[in-house]
Order: structure tokens, then sequence, then C-alpha cells
């Protein structure tokens, strides 16, 4: 079976991360705004309007291209922060813009017709019939699937909508559905879908004891306990301990700390019709990102070629060093 | 000005023996007053199948006592299963539906349609798009802060669209693809075994530190007790 040539988009959290990646052979990176735009919003993190349009130019010069994620949900009363968002990106000449919320997909379809719109995970758009309804209702391009597939059911939706396909290749792995979790606003007060992060550093806390047990909070709620010898992990609701009536010993009741590594899926995925492969981590450090690109970039490349490319490297770069393949991998992963 | 609000009782979220539900239902016809009762399996496309016989002669039921009946769509649609259960729900033109997921509206379009809680409106510019595709009721997500719902409540008398808001009971706060449930059991979603089933109210996840903090049904995720205004 023919392979197309695939995309690799990679994270660009700042204008450094931007000529970082696009240096390491990105063939297009997405970014965000640095407001409540994006679902990246951290501090120090994104693009000011200045910088973007400068980001645009450094990518288009190397042949790269640049998605825009404008993919949060603007409560009511308030889109007009979004408005800007879309028309500033139009005016940027970005190549695509990532839209998750029904309204700004509206929008942005409505007064930029010619503007190419690409799906976020965050819409969570997980069968044919509803990505069919983004491309129906806003001339969606492409669409970027939530992490809770299998490649043969991405090949199935492949084979049934008129769109392409993004599909996350490494990187932090979400255990619910994008978009679709307050997890963090009932924790903290913070939401996921407006103000745009998960699990905000400032809600964050680590407790030592006298014997240097280490338990890492957030909010008011206790997410892990670790022993002196263990590694502490960041506190993320989905990747924490917890205890259950009828299991003696807390059990991780989400997902344990890992990342997502789907370099032995490549091939399948590519052959599955996946005609984008995307690299998550926005927040990572530049030497992250080039190592990450730099890697997929031969990888994707030796692939194309016929060859079967080395890539345990990547597997230093993991949370915690484990890996899974996730969804991705069967049904059993479920 | 005062408005008078009807009161709605949304679906049941857990995984209740079918007999169970559907004697659940008829007492709430005859015992409550409510204006509409949402029924329909929102969480999990493996339990749908059990309640199906009995839709018949609950909304028959509920009808009977002048109360309303929705079927609500499955919040998250993905396999086969899934995909075929929101088809044929949405193909029937004698029942009103609550779409849950944009599959639903896939088929809804030009219909007339409720819009469920688990569908991100958030803003006026979506509950527009969405009341000229068919939409006449919009339940909005239990986290909109209030100063939103004011605009999507000006919005929606423009739109001649009414609007929901959850009052009462656990708020659900989070959907995935993984069974929780399976998984606190070592199982997975394929041979799950409907494990569910045993905890009517869901299964209570504490803190290391002891504090109740979550309630697994499947894959969904909820508030584990009741805010306190109402605890």
């Amino acid at each position: 079976m023919s392979m197309i040539q695939p995309e690799l988009v990679c994270p660009a959290g700042t204008p450094a991360s931007l000529r970082t990646a696009v240096d390491a052979g990105a063939d297009a990176v997405y970014c965000g705004f640095q407001n409540a735009t994006n679902a990246r919003n951290f501090s120090g993190l994104n693009f000011t309007t200045t910088e973007m349009r400068g980001g645009v130019d450094y990518a288009h010069d190397k042949g790269a291209k640049v998605l825009l994620a404008i993919n949060t949900f603007p409560p009511g009363g308030k889109t007009d922060l979004w408005k800007i968002a879309v028309d500033d990106g139009v005016r940027f000449g970005v190549d695509a813009l990532i839209v998750a919320d029904i309204g700004v997909a509206e929008y942005a379809s409505h007064n930029h017709p010619d503007q190419r719109l690409h799906l976020s995970v965050q819409a969570g758009a997980s069968s044919a019939e509803a990505i069919q309804y983004y491309c129906d209702s806003f001339n969606i391009k492409r669409v970027v699937l939530p992490r809770i597939l299998t490649v043969k059911e991405i090949k199935a939706i492949h084979d049934e909508i008129p769109c392409e396909i993004e599909a996350f290749i490494f990187g932090n792995i979400g255990m619910m559905a994008e978009g679709r979790c307050s997890l963090t606003n009932y924790i903290t007060g913070v939401s996921t879908n407006m103000d745009d992060i998960c699990s905000p550093a400032s809600h964050v806390k680590y407790e030592e004891d006298k014997a240097r047990n280490l338990t890492t909070k957030l909010g008011d709620f206790t997410v892990d306990c670790f022993n002196c010898g263990e590694n502490a992990g960041y506190p993320t609701v989905c990747k924490g301990r917890y205890l259950v009536d009828h299991r003696e010993e807390p059990y991780y009741a989400f997902e344990e700390p890992v990342s997502l590594n789907l370099t032995s899926l490549l091939p399948d995925l590519m052959q599955a019709g996946v005609t984008a492969l995307k690299i998550e981590g926005r927040q990572r450090s530049r030497a992250y990102v080039r190592a990450v690109v730099s890697a997929f970039r031969k990888a994707v490349d030796g692939y194309m070629a016929g060859e079967n490319p080395e890539l345990s490297g990547l597997l230093a770069l993991t949370e915690g060093h484990r890996e899974t393949s996730g969804a991705f991998g069967g049904k059993r992963w479920r | 000005m005062s408005y008078s609000s009807k009161l709605t009782i949304g679906p049941i979220l857990f995984h209740w023996p079918a007999e169970q539900k559907r004697d659940f239902y008829f007492r709430i016809a005859d015992e409550v007053q409510v204006d509409t009762v949402y029924i329909g399996e929102v969480i999990c496309g493996k339990r749908a199948p059990y309640f199906e016989q009995h839709y018949e002669e609950v909304a028959e039921r509920l009808s009977a006592a002048g109360i309303d009946v929705v079927y609500s769509t499955l919040s998250e649609v993905m396999i086969r299963n899934d995909r075929q259960i929101v088809a044929k729900m949405c193909a029937d033109e004698s029942i009103e539906i609550e779409a849950n997921d944009a599959s639903a509206l896939q088929h809804l379009v030009g219909k007339k349609h409720s819009i469920g809680p688990f569908l991100n409106v958030y803003n006026e510019w979506t509950m527009s798009h969405l009341a000229h595709n068919g939409a006449t009721h919009i339940t909005l997500p239990p986290e909109l802060p209030g100063e939103a719902m004011d605009t999507l409540g000006d919005k929606s008398k423009e739109l001649g669209v009414t609007l929901e808001v959850q009052v009462y009971g656990r708020i659900p706060l989070a959907l995935s693809a993984r069974c929780y449930h399976a998984r606190a059991h070592d199982r997975v979603k394929d041979n799950c075994q409907f494990v569910c089933e045993e905890d009517p109210d869901g299964l209570n996840l504490s803190t290391l530190a002891g504090e109740p903090f979550l309630t697994v049904n499947g894959h969904s995720d909820l508030i584990p007790y009741l805010p306190e205004p109402y605890a």
C-alpha cells in the first residue's frame, strides 16, 4: 500500500521554540496567542501579536506552515478576544486556524471563508458523523483525532470522512476526552475549557513529612504520595493514585504516569490515512523540542524511504521514562 | 419580572437493572410532579440495549401522567455500536431527542431537538448556530459562569430557545474512552462483565489522605457528593 508523505506537526510554545522546531525539520508548527484563546495558556508561553507575525514569516521563509490554535470555548459575552485572535491570525497569514468551539468555527468560516480551518482535538469529534457535521457546517479541512481510537478505527474513519486526519504520536496523554473535562475546575476553580489550563502550577503543592515522604497536591486534594526512593510526578488528577473500598492498596484509577509514544505504530498510522503526525508539548523546553522533532524527522523520512529507523532514544524523553501506545495500540487499553 | 420555570429529571447516569429502572420511572409517573423526564443511556453504549425494550412502556406511562419525555443520546460516540444506537434514536420521528454529542447533531440537522449538557454550549455564537440547525431547548454546561449565563439568557429569548441548568444532584465532570469501573476491577471495557451494575450510585474514590474525591461511573467521573448549599 502506498503512503502519502505525512506532515510533521510540532509544538511551538515560544518564538524560540518555533524557530527550533522549524530548524529541526518540522513541516508545520502549532502555536497560540498569549491569552485564553488557546489550550496551553501557561505563563511565559505563547505569542504576542508581534511575535506571531514574526513567527509566521520565519516559518514561511523556511517552507514550514504555522497552525494557530484558537481552541478554547469563549464564555458568553466574552467572544471579542476570540474574534480578535481569529482576525489577527488571518491577517498574519497563518496556514490554518485550529478551532474547537462551534461558535468560533462559525465566526471564522463565516467571516473568513477562504481561511483553512482544522478541528481541534478539544472538539472531541470521535466518530465519522461528528466529523462530518463539522466539515459540512464549517468546511473543516482536517480533524485532529482524540487520543481514544485504535489504528483500525482511525482507518475506518478515514474511509468515511471528507477531510484529512491529524493524530498525536508523542508526548503527554490526557486520559479524559478533550474538551469534556471539568476536573481541574472542580479542584482549583480554573476551567480547562475556558481558562485553558489543566492542573495549573499555581495550585500545585509539594509537602514533605519527617520520614521524607513527599505528598503532591492539586488544590486541597492529595493526588499522590511518594517514598524517598520514588520519583515524584507532577500532580495531574488523571495520573494520581487513589483509594477504593474493594482494593487494599492505592492504585492509578485513571492512568499511570506514562507518555504516549507511537514510534512503533508510525507506518501503520501512515497507512491508515493519517496525513499529519502531531507531537505534543508546547510547554516543553527548546532542547526537548529539538531532540523530539529531529528524531521524528529522521523516522518519517526513513519510513518513506522504505527503511526501518532506530528510535529507541525517544524513550528517554518520555514522562517518568515510561511509555504507552495508548488507545492506538488496541482495544485492551480502554 | 418572574418566569415560571419547569422542573425536569435528567437521565439516570448509572447502570441499574432494566426492571429497576423501569419501576423507578413508573414511580415518577405515579408520584412526582415534574414537567419533563429524560430517558436514554448517556454514558455507555454497552449498557444501552438492556433498557431498550422498556422505552415504550415507560414513555407511555410518563406521557399519560402529563410528563414530557425526551430521549437523551450517548455523550461519547466512538465505535460502531455507539453510532448505531444514536442513528436509530435520531431516526425515530415520533420521539423528542436531546443531542449529547456532534454525531447526534449530524442526524438532527433541520429537525426540532434539544441540546444536552455534554455538548459544549458556552456562548451566544454557538447557541445561534445550534438554534439555526433546529435546537429549541439547551441545557447549559454546569461550569458556565453566571455572567455568561446572563448573556446566553438574553440571546435565547431572541432566538426563541429555552434554557435549562442543573440545580441539584451530582455533577458529571469528565468523560473518557477508558472504563474506570472496569479498570478498578482489573478488567478493560471489552470484558467489563458490567461490573458497574454492582455500584448503583457509582464507585467512590478517595485520596490517599482519605478525603472523598470523585465517583467513577463507567468512563465518566462525577463529583462524589452534593455541593455545599444542597448537602
